[in-house]
């Protein structure tokens, strides 16, 4: 049989050579084309999900290779390469090479000889830019399941960095094959997204939407396998704050066996903030409504684009049933550029692109974007089987229709004229759709325009009484306006339309403690807590209502109940350790500080707290002070507040304990150098005036404080400090003395 | 434990019986085989072509999990085929493993059973009746299911069982005539 074969193929050769025809050969023709195009993902450990290094591994495959190349499945690669202008990474074969590998495969796959080794180049599964700065991890991995359809879900990761910094570029190292399709990066100041972690089983939490999470401002950061990382364009560096979260969006898809889904994501800093403005423009269509076996359904949008900007990446998306996607610009005198042209929409493949060189968009163009979809039982991407009518919606079976393009704006004037143009589009857009409106609202509150966000979601609340998450963030933005009785209001009603909105509730429950309705939070949080047994933040809620109720048995045995299960949070072991304190079981609360403290650091990959902050570490390091202050051991006491000063330098109850230590030293000097810091700093710290006179004991600390006042030359608040002291009819005209002198000073001056 | 394999009267068979490793199933070297075991009470018998690198067919794993564990009880036996010339005993076990697999494999090492049965690539079954002169008769060629349209196009769920219906025909009792699809995967050849 096998020699059969092989003379059929010497008689194929023979037969079909023509004159001066050499067959193409591995080493010689065929191997450039696959170092150059595929090994990147398909190496030993690489994503893909097998290796093409060698001559065995290549020609026991050369069908396979040529029919993808030939159907252009293989390299992975959307955009009409002829019709978009340049993007990095860009990956296709020319008609020469598929040709040179399609006679290669007919000739048998010979591999050749050459004079010099064949050296493949060498390729990296870590990270690409060399050692991250900051690396993040999952805090535990996530098993995808072995069969089923397509899995969408966000994964929480704190970002432990002890100061503003800025992001050049990011890095995903999957950690698995084949498993991950795709991959969102946004971040969450809110740490709602860890709250909805909690409430979700397992690590991370289901859906195709990202919550109170935003993309980097002016940016948007994909990963696709194989996809060139991501680097900001120069000049737009994109910051994150201490204690914020990095949110990952994964679409995950079954192989065949679990797989543990645990991708590590590298940061890369600048030293450099953003020096140019960038935004990000958006069109969507959410009134999408494709009737059932519909093959050319078109949706077309377009946006006044009214100032000078330059593209310089883009993001089209889509689900299942889009089929061609074309996003132009109408130039001012009518000509049309091609921003994107994908002939073939694969979801599998979405990814976000970047420009070689920024695409110039002058004022007065138009920005379009025409999609193709197909919702016939011949798209075998069809998720339904058969056909039905699809609307426009978040969900995976939903389809949706939207782009993102990121352009660079020469000036703030600019950069406003364009951010109206976003607004009018979007309330055009809009009109009577709830969803659309909620959105909307989502857009305009991460831009920090919270009353205008509130009425797109009051609106949203309108078209659609049962929108739980519209009444929500009704509910939360009434709140960052200070207005708790509409909050508690609002939170109550998203809680009316879906009972078992935990979120909704717990807020409730943190609202009804400020308000002084101690009772009926208390009764609140313990119902939550039957309900959600293992979530940090309502044990801790709890535990603070209770100790606000003295009734610090009760916190404690509360807390204690759930050591081992929590035993990862610092948070936790903060709040158990102040309460041990007001026990009096000094010694087990400074251990947990201890513990605290002694989380590497330069590790950061792997601590021992996975919500260790700065903050948390200077809370941890004031508990210690307060220990060290009961024990009377004043200067180590002193040594720690001073620590916690140091990360925490706007944290007006260090200041506060500080001032107790050197009360207790009987250091008047100090004392005061630190009321004048306290004052100087009040309006930062958010401290009034009453409650920083509060903590002072006696007469001389009062007076003290109005020299601090008079010392910052605050003479209105001097005074008001030394009419206090008056008013309480113990004063001594000689400490006013000097202030009444100071008074006439800066009278003079002012004149 | 001696495993036979029955039903492929072309050949000549005889075999080479292990115990695997990791998993209770079987391992036999597929080499040809002995004409004479026909005291079986199969109803029929599933061959799947896989291999160990092919994402197609590791996909279709817990679906023919699922398959042998509901006809197996029928009376229908599966087997798995590795129809590669660099597969090992010590490969098919890890593969059956990873992916869980408790299905007598059958280590195909020339390849002579794929070019008998007409498979061209993974996953791709072949489905065996017993016929009255005492020979056995293919019935079915072809893809398991219509998962899979092409390279990197997958359903969201398949539409087609087909392997599946040719069963259930089977155990129908209704005389099935031979058919065949084209299946999507990895090439043998």
């Amino acid at each position: 049989m096998r020699w059969y074969i092989c003379s059929l193929s010497i008689i194929l050769i023979i037969g079909f050579k023509k004159p001066g025809f050499t067959a193409p050969t591995f080493v010689e023709d065929i191997a450039p084309i696959i170092y150059q195009n595929c090994i990147q993902c398909h190496h030993e450990g690489g994503i893909a999900p097998f290796s093409l290094m060698t001559y065995e591994e290549v020609s026991k495959r050369s069908r396979q290779i040529t029919e993808v190349v030939e159907s252009g499945f293989m390299p992975p690669w959307m955009p009409d390469s002829e019709l978009t202008p340049a993007l990095i990474g860009e990956r296709f074969l020319s008609k020469e090479e598929i040709e040179l590998l399609r006679n290669w495969h007919e000739e048998s796959a010979p591999e050749g000889s050459s004079a010099t080794p064949l050296t493949p180049p060498s390729i990296t599964d870590e990270w690409q830019g060399g050692s991250p700065d900051l690396i993040l991890e999952f805090p535990e991995p996530y098993i995808l399941q072995e069969e089923g359809i397509d899995v969408y879900r966000n994964f929480v990761i704190p970002i432990s960095v002890d100061e503003k910094r800025y992001v050049r570029r990011l890095e995903l190292i999957p950690n698995t094959k084949l498993a991950i399709h795709h991959a969102l990066i946004t971040i969450d100041t809110t740490k709602r997204s860890r709250l909805q972690d909690s409430l979700d089983a397992g690590p991370g939490y289901e859906g195709m939407g990202i919550g109170s999470a935003e993309f980097p401002s002016g940016h948007f950061i994909g990963w696709t396998p194989g996809q060139v990382p991501y680097e900001s364009y120069p000049g737009t560096s994109w910051a994150i704050e201490p204690d914020s979260d990095l949110v990952i969006q994964l679409h995950m898809l079954p192989t065949g066996k679990p797989e543990v889904i645990s991708p590590q994501i590298g940061l890369y800093f600048s030293d450099e903030p953003p020096t140019q403005l960038s935004m990000t423009l958006q069109m969507r269509d959410f009134d999408i409504d494709i009737p059932a076996g519909e093959q050319n359904y078109w949706i077309k949008e377009s946006m006044k684009i009214p100032v000078d900007v330059r593209a310089v990446g883009i993001y089209p998306h889509a689900h299942y049933l889009a089929k061609e996607m074309n996003i132009f610009v109408t130039m001012p005198d009518g000509n049309e550029k091609t921003l994107i042209y994908i002939p073939e929409w694969d979801f599998n493949w979405q990814s976000d692109y970047r420009y070689i060189e920024p695409i110039t968009l002058p004022a007065g163009s138009q920005l379009n974007m025409h999609y193709r979809y197909d919702n016939s039982d011949e798209n075998v991407f069809n998720p339904n089987y058969p056909a039905k009518r699809v609307v426009g919606g978040w969900k995976s079976t939903d389809e949706m229709g939207e782009v993102v393009v990121q352009v660079l704006v020469d000036s703030d004037q600019d950069l406003q004229l364009l951010q109206q143009s976003q607004i009018d589009y979007d309330m055009e857009a809009a009109g009577g759709d709830a969803n659309y409106n909620y959105n909307i609202g989502i857009y305009l509150e991460q831009q920090g325009e919270l009353q205008r966000a509130l009425s797109f979601y009051l609106k949203a609340t309108e078209l659609d009484e049962s929108f739980a998450s519209a009444y929500y963030n009704v509910a939360d933005i009434y709140r960052k306006l200070g207005d708790l009785h509409f909050a508690l209001k609002y939170f109550n009603e998203a809680l009316a339309v879906r009972q078992d909105f935990g979120m909704a509730e717990f807020e409730i429950a943190k609202i009804e403690f400020e308000l002084g309705k101690t009772q009926g939070s208390v009764a609140r949080l313990k119902s939550l807590i039957e309900r959600y047994p293992d979530d940090l933040n309502i044990h801790l809620a709890l535990a603070r209502v209770l100790r606000h109720q003295d009734l610090i048995s009760d916190a404690y045995a509360l807390l204690m109940n759930k050591e081992i299960v929590f035993d990862k949070s610092a948070e936790f072991q903060i709040e158990l350790a102040q309460i041990e304190i007001e026990k009096s079981i000094y010694q087990s609360a400074e251990n947990r500080l201890n513990s605290i403290l002694e989380t590497n650091d330069s590790d950061k990959s792997t601590p021992g707290y996975l919500d260790i902050t700065e903050t948390l570490k200077a809370a941890a390091l004031s508990e210690l002070a307060q220990i060290f202050h009961s024990r009377d051991n004043l200067n180590e006491a002193l040594n720690y507040i001073d620590g916690a000063l140091e990360r925490e330098p706007l944290q007006s109850s260090l200041y506060i304990r500080r001032l107790a230590i050197l009360r207790s030293l009987e250091d008047t000097a100090e004392f005061s150098h630190t009321l004048i810091q306290l004052v100087s700093l009040s309006a930062q710290l958010g401290m009034h005036y009453q409650s920083i006179l509060e903590e002072l004991d006696s007469l001389e600390e009062k007076q003290t404080l109005a020299s601090a006042y008079a010392q910052i030359n605050d003479f209105e608040w001097a005074f008001k400090t030394a009419d206090e002291i008056i008013k309480s009819g113990i004063y001594s005209e000689e400490a006013l003395q000097p202030l009444k002198l100071k008074r006439r000073e800066y009278l003079l001056e002012s004149l | 434990m001696k495993y036979k394999l029955k039903y492929l009267p072309a050949f000549l068979a005889y075999c080479v019986i292990s115990m695997s490793i990791f998993a209770e199933a079987s391992i036999a070297l597929y080499d040809s085989m002995t004409a004479d075991q026909q005291s079986s009470d199969s109803k029929a018998t599933v061959y799947i072509f896989t291999a160990p690198d092919c994402p197609i067919a590791n996909r279709f794993s817990p679906y023919i999990r699922s398959l042998e564990s509901e006809y197996s009880s029928k009376g229908i036996r599966f087997f798995l085929v590795y129809s590669n010339p660099k597969i090992t005993e010590q490969k098919v076990n890890i593969h059956r493993k990873d992916y869980h697999l408790d299905i007598p494999a059958i280590l195909d090492v020339d390849r002579d059973f794929a070019r008998t049965a007409g498979a061209s690539v993974t996953p791709e079954c072949v489905v065996y009746v017993p016929s009255n002169n005492g020979q056995s008769r293919l019935v079915y060629r072809g893809r398991i299911s219509n998962l899979y349209e092409d390279f990197g196009k997958w359903r969201h769920a398949h539409t087609e069982e087909n392997l599946k219906s040719i069963l259930d025909q089977i155990l129908k009792g209704v005389a099935v005539p031979f058919s065949s699809t084209k299946a999507i995967g990895c090439y043998i050849f």
